[in-house]
Parts: C-alpha cells; structure tokens; sequence
C-alpha cells in the first residue's frame, strides 16, 4: 500500500479517534448525534483526500458536509410536521444529491499517471 | 412453478457457459479482473440488495413511517463513498498484488498470516450465516408471491444459484449477478409505480396518510431521531465492510472504471430502492383507506401485490429470488475462497484447487439451506450475524487501516476480533440497548481505537 504524506499521516487516526470516541458518546448525548452522522460520512469521504489532495475534492467535501449538516438539520426541525417532514427527507436527503454526488465523484476523479 | 422451472433452466445454461469460461482461479474468484463500471455496477447493487428491500422495507414503512427511509437516504451518498473510502485503495492494490479475495488483500496489506486466518474466518462465519438467512427468506416469500412450499422455493432457488457459482465462480456469477439486478431495478420501479397509480398517486397516497396517519409522514416517522441517525450511519458506512460489497472492486479490470462506478451503483440501487419508497407509501396508504388488512408489517408488500393483481404477485415473485440468488451468490463463492484459498495460504499451504471450491460451494449451499428450512432458532440467531458484524469487524481495517501506513498488523487483527466481539455481545442484550445505540458501529468505534492503540504502542 502506498503511504501518504506523513504531513496529513498523522491527522487520519487522530480524527478517527475522536470520531470514534464521539459516537460512542452520542446514544447519551442525542444532540450530538446529527453532528457525528455528518462527521463520520464525511470524514470518510475525506479519506481520498489523503491520498489524493486536490482542491476540487477539498470543495466537494466540504460541500458535502454542509449538505449532511443542513439536511439533518431540517429533518430535526421538521420532526414534528407531518408533510414537510416527509418532504424535506426525501426531497433534500434523497432525490436532490442522487445525481449530483456521483458526478461530482466523476469530477473530482483523478486517472493516475502509469 | 413455472417460475422455478424457468429459473433453473436459465442457471444451468448459465453454468455451462460459466464452466468453460472460469479456467483459473482469477476467473473463479474475481471474474478474471475483466469487469467494467456498468457490469460490475449493476451486478454489485444486485448482490448488495437482498429480500428486504421487497418485503421488509415496505413493511417497515407501514410500521415506523418515514422513519425507515433513514435505512436508506444515504444511498445518494454510499456510490462514491465507497469509491473514496476503499474502492480507490482496494483497486490500486488488486492491479499492484492481483488479490482475490478481501482476507488476501488485507493480508497485503497488514502482512502475517495471522490476519488472513482471522479475515477468513470472520468472512466464512458471516457468508455461512447470511446464507442461511436467505435460504429461510426464500422459503418464507415463496409461500408468498410464488404460492409453492416454502422448502421448494428455498431449494430451487439455492440449486439453481449453486450451480452457476459453482461450475462458473464469479464469472458466472458477475453475469447473472447483472442480469438479476437490471430486473430487480426494472420490476422495482414497474411495482411502485403501479402501486402508487392504484392509490391515485402520490399526492393521493400521501393525503390519506395525513388524514389517518399523519405521525407516520414526520421527518422521523414514529422513530427516535437518534436510532434513525444511527440507521443512517450504519447503512452508510457499512457499505465500506461488507465483503460482498467490497468483492465487487475485485472485478474491475482497471482503476479507470472507479471514475463511472458511483453513477451506476447510485443509478441501480435508486432504481430498485423505488419498491421500498413506493409500494410502502402506496401500501401504507391503501391499509388506511381499509383496501387491504394487516397481520404483521411484513404482509404489506405481499397484499399490495395481491390487490394489484397475479402479474404484479409474479413480478415481485421473481424479483425478490433475483434478489436473493445475486446475494447469495457472492456468499457462497466468498466462503468458498476463505476455506479452499486463504485458509490454505495463511498456514503456509498451497491453495486448493477450483474443482476443490466447486466442492466447498455445493457444501456451503446445502448446510445454508438445511439451516435455513429446518431450524427457525438457529436462524434468529445466525441472523445476527449480519450487516452489523461485517461493520464492527471490517469498518476500522478496510477505512482507517487502508488509508493510515501506521496500522499495524497486530493492530488490525486486534481491532477485527473487538469489532466482531462487541457486536455479538451487543445484539444479544440489543433490547436493553438505548435508542441509537446500534451494535455495529459501537463495536466498529472500538475497533478503532483499538487500532490505533495498539499500533501506536507497537511503534
């Protein structure tokens, strides 16, 4: 396995760590919950980042953690209306990323130098 | 019957074809590393998608609501996740090492044979125990859609599955792996989109729920935000541990296929998830009008198909046995690799050779099977061995341990047997367990400081 920089080496078990530890913690703390959902997904994301630092795939992740905070954010104050509960989960959460997260991957995709 | 029939006389015709072509072990276990994006897409989303996503989603809609979706809203997300996480890492490594199997690869990796033997094992248990779940589904939903007894359904549709996997490994199975998927993602789309016509639409469908039902349509349904942002995450990140997932990067003949892969995995998988979204609102809404009755959730897809008619009963029939023959198939051709091929390596021996797999599928298939219609206890507690345990034992090796040069070995071999431990205790006291709490990514989380603990310490 190629190694990556050991500059970003080091970040890559840190913020696992603290994920990890996190959710743990969130069952006992919920409001921590939405945070770490988004967190974890992107920070897993991010993985290719340390394997391929770019600045599109540094704006897509971001990007992406925005769209998860946002997302989760709205369900959690839409919790109680029936409708635009049901809206904004599928509508923000489900049909509105579907074709753009895999063309954004498409995007950011670097072909490799043989 | 018919249905059977045809099924098995497509499996034979496709082991033929298989058998000619699987010359070496390469062919057997991953295809010759030959796929390209759309095959290996399609096939991997229909390997991915079990029985569930027919009957159980829907059901579970009927139940919780909206509160289900959250199984699968990160399914936008899950295509280039994996790609990023570990597809962009297991492809660089299968075109570096030509590995052929998960437990190889992380033995790459890691080094030691200790790995290999434990990555083996904790694949042969997990592929053994979700066999045999599938094996009892086939049995149960046969009774169902396809009206046959429920040994029947399940034996024909393990003989007919078994036989192309076995006489054509992975090539074989890769093709009708993509052939079962387009139909599940045709016959999805075809049943929510009937489903929702015969409630008036979706409008219609969702008016009636606000009316009767208005707690189900909440941006949580009727469940605990925290459990749904668990299901969120666990159906999220698990897709980076599940070996029949994973197995699908092993097929692909160059790196440069990762590039389209999201698009087709999201395509296909959106495709097919329309069943769980439609025929659960559309069903959920035709309970509340008193159209058709309930005995348990589960009966929702089954009485929805009913009311729509002996074509619709047939169509969701052969699609959830597509469903379960494309999972099953990977399974039992993963577990085959584990004893025949890693095993075998990790103790210093040669590998078995493919005639020797072809064995060990057909003995896997039968003990599944005989499992599956014989023992309903023995299932329930094989069930538990599932997507939860692949999480807790994979997550932390196939993401931080790929991505991280300070993994160790005995690091990961540590964090695999937390993982999988903590799931197992866990899901045995899981009703005492705290909304959000799910076993899986709980032992994924200590996994991963376990790895990082003990390579840490080990340098």
């Amino acid at each position: 396995m190629e190694a990556e920089q050991p500059t970003r080496a080091f970040l890559v078990p840190a913020i696992a760590t603290g994920l990890a530890l996190a959710l743990l913690a969130a069952p006992l703390l919920p409001a921590l919950f939405p945070v770490v959902v988004a967190a974890a997904s992107v920070a897993a994301c991010a993985l290719a980042l340390a394997r391929r630092p770019s600045r599109p795939l540094l704006l897509v992740i971001l990007g992406l953690g925005l769209w998860l905070v946002t997302g989760l954010a709205g369900a959690w104050v839409l919790r109680g209306r029936p409708l635009s509960g049901l809206a904004w989960v599928l509508a923000v959460l489900y049909l509105l990323p579907l074709p753009v997260i895999p063309w954004l991957y498409w995007w950011t995709f670097e072909e490799r130098d043989e | 019957m018919t249905a059977l029939a045809v099924l098995l006389l497509l499996a034979a015709g496709l082991a033929w074809w298989g058998a000619r072509r699987a010359r070496d072990s390469a062919d057997y276990f991953a295809a010759g590393h030959r796929g390209g994006a759309w095959l290996v897409g399609v096939a991997g989303t229909a390997a991915a998608v079990s029985g569930f996503t027919f009957v159980g989603g829907p059901g579970l809609f009927a139940a919780v609501g909206a509160g289900s979706l959250w199984i699968i809203l990160s399914a936008p997300l899950t295509g280039a996740l994996q790609c990023w996480a570990v597809g962009e890492p297991v492809v660089e490594l299968v075109e570096k090492r030509r590995v052929l199997t998960i437990p190889e690869l992380l033995a790459g990796r890691f080094g030691g044979p200790t790995m290999r033997v434990l990555a083996a094992a904790i694949v042969a248990v997990g592929c053994v125990a979700s066999l045999a779940v599938q094996a009892r589904a086939a049995a149960v939903l046969g009774e169902e859609f396809l009206h046959v007894p429920g040994a029947t359904a399940a034996i024909a549709a393990m003989l007919a599955t078994t036989a192309y996997t076995a006489l054509g490994g992975m090539r074989a199975g890769l093709v009708a792996d993509a052939v079962q998927g387009v139909v599940m993602a045709g016959f999805a789309v075809l049943l929510a989109a009937a489903a929702l016509a015969a409630t008036g639409g979706p409008a219609a469908a969702v008016a009636t729920l606000e009316m009767a039902r208005p707690e189900l349509l909440g941006g949580f349904g009727t469940v605990a935000p925290p459990q749904a942002w668990a299901w969120y995450l666990l159906f999220c990140l698990g897709t980076c541990a599940q070996p029949h997932y994973l197995q699908k990067f092993l097929f692909l003949r160059s790196r440069a296929q990762l590039r389209l892969l999201p698009a087709v995995l999201t395509g296909a998988l959106a495709a097919t998830l329309a069943v769980w979204i439609g025929v659960g609102l559309a069903g959920t809404a035709l309970v509340a009008r008193g159209a058709i009755t309930l005995g348990r959730p589960d009966d929702l897809a089954p009485r929805t198909m009913s009311l729509l008619g002996p074509w619709a009963v047939m169509l969701a029939g052969v699609a959830v046995l597509a469903a379960m023959m494309s999972t099953a198939a990977s399974f039992l051709n993963m577990a085959a690799a584990a004893v025949t091929r890693d095993l075998r390596e990790a103790l210093g021996k040669v590998p078995l050779p493919i005639s020797a797999a072809r064995v060990a599928t057909v003995l896997f298939a039968v003990a599944a099977t005989a499992i599956g219609v014989t023992s309903e206890r023995a299932v329930v507690l094989l069930g538990l061995v599932g997507w939860g345990f692949f999480t807790a034992a994979l997550l932390p090796v196939m993401t931080l341990g790929l991505a991280w040069p300070g993994a160790t070995a005995r690091g990961a071999v540590s964090a695999m047997a937390t993982g999988a431990l903590v799931d197992l205790v866990l899901e045995s006291v899981r009703q005492h367990l705290p909304a959000g709490l799910e076993p899986g990514l709980a032992g994924a989380a200590l996994g991963t400081l376990v790895l990082v603990a003990m390579s840490r310490r080990i340098r």
